[in-house]
């Protein structure tokens, strides 16, 4: 898609005001809790600290991006069966990282999943049921 | 919210080095620091954004020991150059900030941001770090030490970019980094040191440290290194080494609350790491 | 009746998937059209007078619509929770940096915020206080004087001192204020509807109590205010209070437009309420063979400027400062005082982790002192059917605490000591609803012409899974599919009041309502034929010529109202109780601990959905670990996440939760509660842990490395006196 976009605008305020994708969150604007994180030519960044004109001409993956074909992905459907959604605030941006890391070439361990999500702060759940779900469809 | 500014985004050197000599600018690589500190503020100059610049774009392979500065954090713990050649860099760069930060932020930008805390740091200083600098008139390289003048302070000129950071490998000696954190991501470091140490089983043969978090300015702890080369491993010794390194630090910040815990903290860090094995 | 729907079973949360798909609106997320924005320019100072404040700069920014100050609040311009001390705007004095003075409307955010910077205020400082121990001297902030409540508990013997004691330990402990740190900051936004009524849809806990303000704010009968509640992003308390909501109203009142009020993280910081800072010296006498025979308590908090939850939290302090023991005699004194500190408010738990890492610490060093094992000590103690509390109420049923420190028991006689490596126990009981006040819910159930059952339901769901679990409890009650019924929730419109979702009451309390509501249905619909095979298309047919398309529930927990001088009474219908045991790493270099291991058994009552009661107790589990180790809010110094540090993933340990059902009678089928309890013994059971691994006490909370350090370097230095 193309479009014009003022240079200090941030991605997050592209996605959001823009393009009206509001699965993009904000949730404290330093880049310090993932909620808005967004994933760029597949790797996971916060989109607060992204201004909008650095991806031109590159890919970006919101939460709907995994349901795109109209069914759940294995990781929404891990996350609903394992009880890692509460509140939900969280919950694109672990998808995204979680996908991230499941499509990776990385060998994946509770170790590796823990750090795939560390920088996305949960205040609900305690991660365990989000590492849970990630494992599930890991099979590990 | 940011302010409003303009950002262009230059293809070649000669562009950004045209930019910069002939305008009030910042340059922004990552974003991740420059951004955060842009919050919230009035205004800002023009922003050039220096990661498409082609002269800065090369493979590690290509380069064996030359940084380019838009090297990300990510990209460096990654690398098998960087892990196998110089792994106190790789992995104080596996730890900075998370995932997200260590995908966008750079070596470049930690260097010129200079935090007390920056953690690709220490790690450069004990590999003997050279910058060179860059502007549309002139070259020069700074040894990182002379570059860095104080929290946040560096010796780059407005007109200047960091092109490359050069280091030199320490084979044969073991090398790593250690952090504290108040948690296990997303922190800085609260006291961090990088070392590099050529040893015998019970001999230092060449010993290198360096200090980050506790001055303003990241320091290689000469005095210690000194103090400990071609010795015999002894905890008195390494004790008084150590102390030679606490009054430095003392010496040049006086006393500081922080130095509470700091200091004691270093003191047990340092005789872990040098002592290599259990200190009890 | 049989357990055929699903109690007991991990179902699905109805709301999962929406929250997978990205799909699901928080407040922030809904844009209106014409809609304005409203931002707050807030206090730059503690405590002092305001002589002018010159707002021309803010007028002559484009796009300002207006400028409000406390002139144009067509009501009241005080609101509270209990106590209606807090202005919405300040009347020419602050009280707390960052206290709200006026309120910019604007065509968008951006100009909105710019508007704010030009606000020009001349203060005159006034004396700043910052510590609750000197608040009793010091210069009223308040009309009544600083002094916000003093709650006493006084049990037994109270006034013979310790000399029926063979041990006695006495210490003082520390905490400080903490912020809740839910991921989806305050928002909402506000607009007129076709009747010219206002409607407000924000992130909250709770949609009753906000109408009536809003209501007392303009002026206008409650009947004129909708209030609706947006998905929410997490609450822990924050969002009981007033936060947006008559901002919004305001604006909306003025300009007659759709206005949208949302607060950046740092405002949030800023004015969301925080956790009470405790200053408690506790005083414990015990005989030889470990049986408590007195506690002798006193409780400082620091409420900040404004009362918000401070009694409650002075109370609760009070009632639970013996933690989950029999105790003959008691003296507890809780009093809460205003400062200039931000203002304190609920926060999960009220008081009682705050007491729990107190009450804890001294059963540990009880049973050190004595010799005897910490997990025997609590079991010869603890509350069980037949003891008192310490307000003298006797426990009659659903008193599981004892199985819950049984189901510990084996993992704790596993243990393996290593250098390094520490294990502590955590215990708690905790109240279940208000404390020694009503506090009812109400709901109702409708017959529908689609052949469904309208769910409406006035609880707020914040992420702890309310509608899952009262969705449950519904279809068992009624032995009807999942299907079968629609929710209709948070909007004072359509539902009645279920009080707010806080004090880990929405399963116990509002689950009974919907339980009576259901079994008034269900004998209805038995009449009806339903259960034998009818069509809830043709009973629908039928009940509205009759006129009984409505079924209601309520339930107000039975209790009494604690003796101002004793307190003694029954505050709670019910008590839920839980056992911690931690394993701690502290590394001797650094003195970094880190949490390894942690096994929670809770008595839940009746466990309705093992996945979300898990869910709830990995989450306090985390809280609890941010309580002991890092969490600590510096007014005026922590302004973003930056500076507030919660546990990420990687600070998590292996979890094992042990569910223990000891039925409350009282409860829909026989649940408790879980919310809070889930986080009130954790930080203890880290802190006696720390104490196993290191010899080192921690009397402070957060016992971050820095602290421990100190404490390490403090006996050294003691040590080398000798």
């Amino acid at each position: 898609m193309e479009l014009d976009v003022e240079d200090h605008i941030t991605l997050l305020e592209l996605l959001r005001d823009k393009l009206n994708i509001t699965s993009v969150k904000e949730g404290c604007g330093i880049g310090e809790c993932g909620a808005c994180t967004v994933l760029l030519d597949d790797k996971p960044i916060y989109s607060c600290l992204t201004l909008a004109l650095k991806v031109d001409g590159r890919d970006i993956k919101t939460v709907e991006y995994l349901s795109k074909d109209g069914s759940l992905s294995k990781i929404q459907e891990a996350f609903v069966k394992n009880g890692a959604v509460q509140c939900g605030y969280c919950t694109p941006g672990m998808l995204l990282c979680a996908y991230a890391l499941i499509n990776s070439k990385k060998e994946i361990s509770e170790d590796v999943i823990k750090e795939a999500i560390s920088g996305n702060l949960c205040r609900c759940t305690g991660y365990i049921q989000i590492i849970e779900a990630i494992k599930d469809v890991a099979q590990i | 919210m940011l302010p409003k500014f303009k950002c262009v985004v230059p293809r070649s050197i000669k562009e950004v080095l045209s930019l910069l000599s002939e305008n009030e600018c910042k340059v922004i690589a990552g974003g991740t620091d420059l951004l955060v500190e842009l919050q919230d503020k009035e205004a800002a100059p023009l922003l050039v954004d220096i990661t498409k610049i082609s002269e800065l774009i090369w493979r590690p392979e290509e380069r064996v020991g030359v940084i380019s500065p838009l090297f990300t954090h990510g990209f460096v713990a990654e690398s098998p150059v960087f892990k196998d050649m110089f792994p106190s860099l790789a992995i104080a760069c596996s730890k900075v900030g998370s995932p997200q930060i260590r995908n966008m932020g750079t070596i470049g930008g930690n260097i010129g941001n200079a935090s007390p805390a920056a953690d690709s740091i220490p790690p450069l200083m004990i590999y003997d770090a050279k910058v060179r600098l860059l502007s549309a008139s002139n070259e020069r390289e700074l040894t990182l030490e002379e570059l860095l003048v104080d929290a946040y302070k560096t010796q780059i000129r407005k007109d200047e970019i960091i092109a490359s950071v050069s280091i030199t490998p320490m084979e044969g000696y073991r090398q790593g980094y250690k952090r504290l954190t108040i948690r296990e991501a997303l922190a800085l470091s609260r006291l961090s040191v990088a070392y590099a140490i050529k040893e015998e089983k019970e001999k230092w043969l060449d010993v290198k440290i360096a200090i980050g978090s506790v001055t303003p300015v990241c320091f290689r702890a000469r005095e210690l290194e000194r103090a400990l080369s071609e010795q015999i491993k002894d905890r008195d010794l390494l004790d008084e080494a150590i102390a030679l390194t606490i009054s430095r630090i003392r010496g040049q910040v006086g006393a500081r609350e922080t130095h509470k815990f700091k200091l004691p903290i270093l003191k047990n860090l340092l005789r872990e790491i040098l002592w290599g094995g259990s200190w009890e | 009746m049989g357990w055929i729907m699903g109690i007991g079973k991990g179902i699905e949360r109805i709301d999962a998937l929406q929250k997978v798909l990205g799909t699901c609106l928080y407040a922030g997320d809904i844009k209106v059209e014409g809609m304005l924005f409203g931002v707050l320019v807030r206090s730059e100072r503690p405590h002092a007078k305001l002589l002018e404040i010159d707002d021309r700069g803010a007028w002559e920014t484009p796009g300002v619509v207006r400028v409000l100050s406390h002139r144009d609040i067509p009501g009241k311009n005080r609101f509270g929770v209990i106590r209606k001390d807090q202005p919405y705007l300040a009347e020419g004095y602050v009280r707390y940096y960052g206290e709200p003075i006026l309120l910019i409307i604007a065509e968008d955010e951006r100009s909105a915020r710019d508007a704010a910077k030009r606000i020009k205020i001349t203060y005159q400082d006034l004396p700043v206080i910052q510590d609750p121990q000197g608040a009793q001297g010091a210069m009223p902030i308040h009309g009544g004087g600083n002094l916000l409540t003093q709650k006493r508990l006084i049990k037994g013997n109270w006034d013979k001192g310790f000399g029926d004691s063979d041990v006695v330990v006495e210490h003082h402990y520390l905490t400080h204020f903490l912020d809740h740190a839910f991921l989806e900051c305050e928002a909402g936004v506000g607009y007129l509807d076709a009747d010219g009524r206002i409607v407000i849809i924000s992130s909250t806990q709770n949609i009753h109590y906000k109408q009536k303000e809003v209501s007392a704010l303009l002026n206008v009968p409650e009947s004129r205010v909708r209030v609706i509640q947006a998905e929410t992003g997490g609450g822990f308390g924050g969002k009981l209070d007033v936060t947006v909501e008559g901002y919004i109203a305001l604006g909306v009142f003025h300009t007659k437009r759709p206005v949208m009020v949302r607060y950046t993280r740092q405002e949030s910081m800023l004015s969301n309420t925080k956790r009470h800072p405790l200053s408690i010296w506790y005083k414990s006498g015990a005989r030889k063979d470990g049986t408590l025979v007195r506690v002798q308590v006193r409780i400082v908090g620091d409420t900040g400027a404004y009362a918000s939850y401070g009694e409650v939290v002075a109370q609760r302090a009070c009632v639970h400062a013996t933690g989950p023991y029999e105790v003959a005699n008691c003296y507890v004194e809780s009093l809460m005082y205003y400062t200039n500190n931000p203002t304190a408010g609920a926060m999960r738990g009220f008081g009682t982790p705050q007491m729990a890492f107190a009450h804890e610490s001294q059963m540990d060093e009880l049973a050190s002192i004595l010799g005897i094992d910490p997990l025997e000590i609590r079991i010869k103690n603890g509350l069980k059917k037949g003891s008192y509390t310490a307000t003298g109420q006797r426990l009659d049923h659903s008193a599981g605490f004892l199985d819950t420190l049984k189901a510990i028991d084996p993992h704790w006689r596993e243990r393996k000591p290593k250098d390094g490596i520490g294990y502590g126990i955590g215990c708690m009981y905790y109240g279940i609803g208000n404390t020694g006040v009503p506090n009812p819910s109400a709901c109702f159930l409708t017959l529908r012409e689609d052949g469904l059952i309208g769910f409406h339901l006035g609880a707020c769901e914040i992420g702890q899974g309310s509608d899952t679990v009262l969705m449950q409890i519904l279809l068992e009650a009624l032995g009807i599919e999942p299907k079968s019924a629609v929710l209709v929730r948070g909007d004072t419109e359509a539902s009645l009041d279920a009080g707010s979702t806080s004090a880990s009451r929405q399963t116990y309390i509002t689950g009974r309502a919907v339980f009576d509501a259901a079994m008034k249905l269900r004998s209805y619909l038995d009449k009806k034929g339903f259960y034998k095979g009818r069509d809830l298309k043709d009973i629908y047919q039928e009940a509205s010529k009759e006129g009984m398309l409505r079924f209601d529930g309520f339930f107000d927990p039975p209790t009494t109202p604690l003796d101002p001088n004793t307190g003694q009474g029954i505050p709670y219908a019910t008590y839920a109780f839980a056992t911690h045991m931690t394993q701690v790493e502290v590394d001797n270099s650094t003195f970094r601990c880190r949490v390894k291991k942690v096994i929670a058994a809770h008595d839940v009552g009746r466990v309705i959905n093992p996945v979300t009661t898990k869910g709830q107790i990995y989450g306090g589990i985390a809280m609890g670990i941010g309580l002991a180790l890092m969490e600590e809010y510096v007014p005026q110094k922590t302004k973003n996440l930056n500076q507030y540090f919660i546990p990420t993933a990687m600070d998590m340990p292996e979890v094992e939760v042990i569910l223990v059902e000891d039925p409350e009678p009282t409860g829909p089928f026989g649940a408790k509660g879980v919310g809070e309890p889930a986080l009130i013994p954790q930080a203890a059971s880290i802190c006696n842990a720390i104490k196993d691994a290191t010899g080192i006490r921690p009397f402070e909370l957060p016992c971050n490395f820095e602290r421990l350090c100190l404490l390490f370097e403090k006996e050294k230095a003691i040590g080398s006196q000798k």
